[in-house]
Formats: C-alpha cells, sequence, structure tokens
C-alpha cells in the first residue's frame, strides 16, 4: 500500500498517487482500495444527481469510462476502473470523491487556494474560473509559499477556525504560465489526457499542518463597469459571500452539512480580515489586482 | 422518468440576433414593465454556463473533455427541468445537435419549444465585428465557416465562463434548427421584431401559451427594452454579457445598416455563401 497525507487525513491506498504527499503513519484515516462497487445505491434518504447517488455516510460516483467510486463512512474508498485512464481516474478521485470523504468524516472543504503568510495563511477564496489558482502563483512568483490550490479543509480547534491544505499540486491552464511567469519546464504532465491543463508540483515545500487564517480575499463579485477594486465587506455581506464558496454543494446538502458549513464560515469570518475584490471578470485585472494584494500583505 | 414535464423553453440563435432583445423583453414583462440589465430573473442563464453546470452537477466542468460535455450537457437540464415548477427560459448560441451516443445535446423530453431568432448576415457582420473586437473581414469569416466554434476554449480556458459552443456557419446554424424535428420552434427575423415589434413579440407569446398578459402590459414591456433605453442603461451601469468594456453591446439596433458598412466584395462573401437560406427568409438581393 503505498501511504500518503493529503486533505489533512493520513490515506493509504493501492493506486499509486504522485499528486499526493507521500507519508508514514501507522493508522490510516482513509483506505483506498481497488475493487468492484454497486452501480447504484438504494434507499429512501439518497439524492441523485447526473452521475452519482448521495446519502449522508455513502456516495457513489460513475463516470463514464473512466471509473466508478464507493466512498463510505469517511474510511473507505472502493474504485472500480472503467477503461485504463490513469490519470483521468485519480482527478475525479482527489475531486469528487474526497469531497465526500471529507463530509462523511465532518471536515468542511472550501473553495480556496492560499499562500503561507505569518505563521498562517492567506486564502483566495472564489467559484472555479475566480483566479484562485492564478493569484496564489503569482504570489508564489514573488516569493510566497503556496499552502494548497483549489481547497483547503476548515476544522475548529478549540474555538478556533484552521486551515489544513489538500495536496501539492497547482492545475493551471497553458495560458497562466505566461501570465505569472512560472516556467512550464516545471509543468510537463497534463491533469487529463487531452486538457490544456497542466500539474505543477510544490512537494518541496508542503506543509502539513493546520494554521490559523490570517486574511481571506472573496474573489467573486462581478462588477459590470470594469473598474477592478479590493474593499473590505461587513460581516453579513462577507458572510454572504463566502457561502457561495462551498465545495461541491450538491454533497453539502445532501450529507446534511449546510449548518456545520455556516458555523466554520461564520467563525472564519469573524477570526480573519475579509475583502472583496470587485472586477469584472472579462476584463484582464489579474494583474492589477495581485499588486494591490501584495501591497495589502506587505 | 415519469412525472417529467416540458417545462424549457429555447431562445435560441445566431450572436447578435435579437435574442438579448427578446430576454430582456420578458424580463421587463413579467416584472410589471421594471427592467435591471444587470440582474435579470428569466433568461438569465445559456447553456453553455459552466457555473450552471457545476451547480446542478456538481462535476468540475473545466476538468472535463469536450465530448464529455456534450454527454452530460442533456442529463445535467433534464435534472435540472424536473425540478423546477414552471416554464424556464434558456438562452442558447450552440446549432442543434446529437452527442455521440446520438442523444440531442438540447434535451427533448424536458423541451417546451424554442424561439429561433434570425437576422440578415449582412447586418450581422458589422454587428458580430464589433462584439467580438473583429475586422469586419474575420466576422465575414466567422460567418461563413462551417465548423466554426464559440468561446473557443484551446489553451486559455481559465476565465471561460462558458463551454466550446459548436455555432457552425450562420447557413449552418439556422438549418440546424429548421430540422428540428423534436419540439416546436418558432422562427423570429429581427428585422421583423424592428419593425413590427407590437405584431411579433404578442404572436410569440401566443406560441409559448402566455395569453394572459394584456395589450398594455405587452407595450409597457417593449416600452423599457427600447433601443435608446437599453443603450442608457448599458452607460450608465455597464452590462455584464459584454465581452469586454471598449464597445457597445447596444450599438445601432436597427436594420440595413450593411448597406454602409460592408463593400460590395463582403456583401458578395456573404451572399454567395449564404444564398439559399437568405432567400428563404427574405433577404433578397435587393432587399
Amino acid at each position: 500500500m503505498y501511504q500518503y497525507w493529503g486533505f489533512g487525513l493520513h490515506i493509504s491506498s493501492e493506486i499509486e498517487f504522485p499528486e499526493l504527499f507521500p507519508f508514514t503513519f501507522e493508522v490510516p484515516d482513509v483506505v483506498i482500495r481497488l475493487g468492484e462497487t454497486p452501480k447504484s445505491l438504494p434507499g429512501d434518504e439518497v439524492t441523485q444527481t447526473i452521475n452519482a447517488y448521495i446519502k449522508p455516510a455513502e456516495y457513489l460516483l460513475t463516470m463514464r469510462d473512466i471509473g466508478r467510486y464507493h466512498v463510505i463512512n469517511g474510511n473507505q474508498i472502493i474504485v472500480e476502473q472503467i477503461g485504463n485512464d490513469n490519470k483521468s481516474l485519480r482527478v475525479f478521485l482527489l475531486s469528487n470523491a474526497m469531497a465526500a470523504v471529507l463530509y462523511q468524516r465532518n471536515m468542511i472543504p472550501l473553495h480556496a487556494s492560499g499562500v503561507l503568510y505569518k505563521e498562517g495563511v492567506v486564502l483566495f477564496s472564489g467559484h472555479s474560473r475566480s483566479g484562485k489558482s492564478t493569484i496564489a502563483t503569482s504570489l508564489k512568483m514573488k516569493g510566497y509559499s503556496v499552502f494548497s490550490d483549489d481547497v483547503c479543509v476548515l476544522k475548529e480547534v478549540d474555538g478556533k477556525i484552521l486551515a489544513m491544505p489538500s495536496y501539492p499540486m497547482l492545475k493551471l491552464w497553458e495560458d497562466s504560465f505566461a501570465k505569472t511567469g512560472l516556467s512550464m519546464e516545471e509543468a510537463k504532465e497534463t491533469v487529463r489526457p487531452g486538457l490544456a491543463k497542466y500539474a505543477h508540483f510544490f512537494h518541496h515545500s508542503f506543509i502539513t499542518d493546520a494554521i490559523p487564517v490570517r486574511k481571506i480575499f472573496l474573489l467573486n463579485t462581478d462588477n459590470p463597469l470594469g473598474t477592478a477594486e479590493i474593499v473590505k465587506p461587513g460581516f453579513m455581506e462577507a458572510f454572504t459571500e463566502i457561502q457561495k464558496n462551498s465545495y461541491r454543494p450538491s454533497q453539502l446538502n445532501a450529507m446534511g452539512k449546510r449548518k456545520l458549513f455556516f458555523s466554520l464560515a461564520s467563525g472564519l469570518v469573524n477570526a480573519a480580515s475579509v475583502y472583496m475584490v470587485r472586477r469584472n471578470e472579462k476584463a484582464d485585472s489579474l494583474e492589477q489586482i495581485t499588486k494591490e494584494i501584495i501591497t495589502i500583505l506587505s | 422518468m415519469s412525472g417529467t414535464s416540458k417545462n424549457l423553453v429555447w431562445l435560441a440563435s445566431y450572436p447578435k440576433s435579437g435574442n438579448t432583445w427578446f430576454r430582456l423583453f420578458l424580463n421587463a414583462l413579467f416584472n410589471n414593465g421594471k427592467l435591471d440589465i444587470n440582474h435579470l430573473s428569466t433568461a438569465d442563464t445559456i447553456f453553455s454556463s459552466k457555473s450552471f453546470f457545476e451547480e446542478v452537477s456538481d462535476l468540475p466542468a473545466d476538468l472535463l473533455l469536450e465530448e464529455e460535455v456534450k454527454r452530460y450537457l442533456p442529463l445535467v437540464f433534464t435534472d435540472f427541468a424536473m425540478t423546477q415548477q414552471d416554464d424556464v427560459f434558456i438562452k442558447v448560441h450552440d446549432a442543434f445537435q446529437y452527442s455521440k451516443d446520438e442523444q440531442s445535446i438540447i434535451p427533448a423530453v424536458v423541451t417546451k419549444c424554442a424561439l429561433c431568432f434570425i437576422r440578415n448576415p449582412l447586418d450581422l457582420a458589422g454587428s458580430l465585428a464589433n462584439h467580438y473586437s473583429l475586422s469586419m473581414d474575420e466576422a465575414i469569416s466567422m460567418l461563413n465557416d462551417p465548423l466554426y466554434k464559440l468561446a473557443k476554449q484551446d489553451n486559455r480556458r481559465y476565465r471561460r465562463g462558458q463551454f466550446q459552443q459548436d455555432l457552425f456557419s450562420w447557413s449552418g446554424h439556422v438549418q440546424s434548427w429548421l430540422d428540428v424535428t423534436e419540439f416546436p420552434v418558432l422562427f423570429l427575423r429581427y428585422e421583423d421584431m424592428l419593425m413590427n415589434t407590437f405584431a411579433v413579440f404578442k404572436e410569440a407569446l401566443e406560441f409559448l401559451q402566455y395569453t394572459s398578459f394584456t395589450d398594455t402590459e405587452i407595450g409597457k414591456a417593449i416600452e423599457a427594452t427600447g433601443f435608446k433605453r437599453l443603450q442608457e442603461a448599458e452607460r450608465t451601469d455597464g452590462f455584464r454579457e459584454k465581452l469586454n468594456n471598449n464597445y457597445s453591446f447596444f450599438r445601432k439596433g436597427k436594420a440595413g445598416g450593411w448597406k454602409e458598412e460592408l463593400t460590395a466584395e463582403q456583401v458578395q462573401k456573404i451572399r454567395s455563401v449564404h444564398h439559399h437560406l437568405m432567400q428563404q427568409f427574405g433577404y433578397h438581393d435587393n432587399a
């Protein structure tokens, strides 16, 4: 069995994951095995999406021509491979099946990238395509260490909200390299065959600690007039906005974890300095925004 | 799939053919004549929206291949339709086509009908050039390209809010919607919408079986979406459906502008490719 640390968990796996962080431990939190899976989940409490069955303690996802993932009790993922595309098999395990593991364990993933800052982390939280990875990469080029890409896991310890990273890989579109100045030499592999999205590993600087969130930049807000600005919202505005950034919300809802998410989100907004980035998604304002973020951080 | 109701209404068109105008009209109509162009409560979704897709499916849109997206789209909209009580209007620029599973990408099983907006391709050239920052010749190449893709993804997908869409050429697009047999489609010419706004919009509402609106209510909604009103709203508030802020979305809003915009050679380039369907829709050589 391979042994990894990922999403705050000790993971034993029959499948090799170059994306995850190799780690040694005695007792795993989660075990990933190859095996047979059911084709559907019966029962009254099951919620169906177009290709998944979701119950509070059980999740079944079918990705056609790739594989089927059966997640049980937050401690097992049974993977039935369909076809031979290993990379794609790993992609959907790390995105959707791991989200199910987390929710089943009452751990809340947030759609956010982050960089290390003052013995804690600064999060860039927003929906897909809001610029999370590109901003984190731009800051990396200015000397900040990337904490996590796309997802962070939140947990409450002694009344404090801490964040844990997912795994040491940035997923970047081909044009993000030119935009941020990151060399493509270090990202030779695409995330999936046929997709112009590349994997950039940062295992050498990865940390596995749960650390406090110092600041959060919320990246969602559209501004049709096109000017970009960073403003400090009031509590309710920040709380409303951060709720839009839950990860895999169908799972969150179907597993009944919305209340827990509210509680962590409100704790987070209370404890960290929150900024809202308003920009026109179509205007190319990331460079300007990155500069302003750096000014705020320094 | 018992209990499925047919409640999706597609507002289909080649880009810049009056689709947005009609969507804004519906918003004003359903909202007692009031309109905020940046906060639409009706027809705010486009078929190719990645965030809509993600919200319904819980799948990461940017990690899927085009073939997978085409397979999942009808499932996503079927799933969505089954949670809706009332009609839902959805804008679509995709040509009507089938996935590799021979399923139409627009799910017929939950579709009530479609409106398809048609505009003279000679006038489209200038409008497309303005909207997509193209030269006139590039806009004509777009109209004439049988394999044209909208929101082309290539290597720069990260800011793309929409999936790549098969648009085809203007004729290819229009023909694909003419060939639909799965549900009723009403074709509306932009030029008729301009000339006889009230009659055409009322005809569309009758087709949709929305017969409870009075002429006064329809008139009020038409007034709220007058071209000058929309231009003014865009100037003061911006318009979030614009591709960038370097142009006016609501440009001229008239028919026949091509006579000042195109050279004889450019006109010929368009007519030679689209002659057949231009005739069919009354865009005659002397028009």
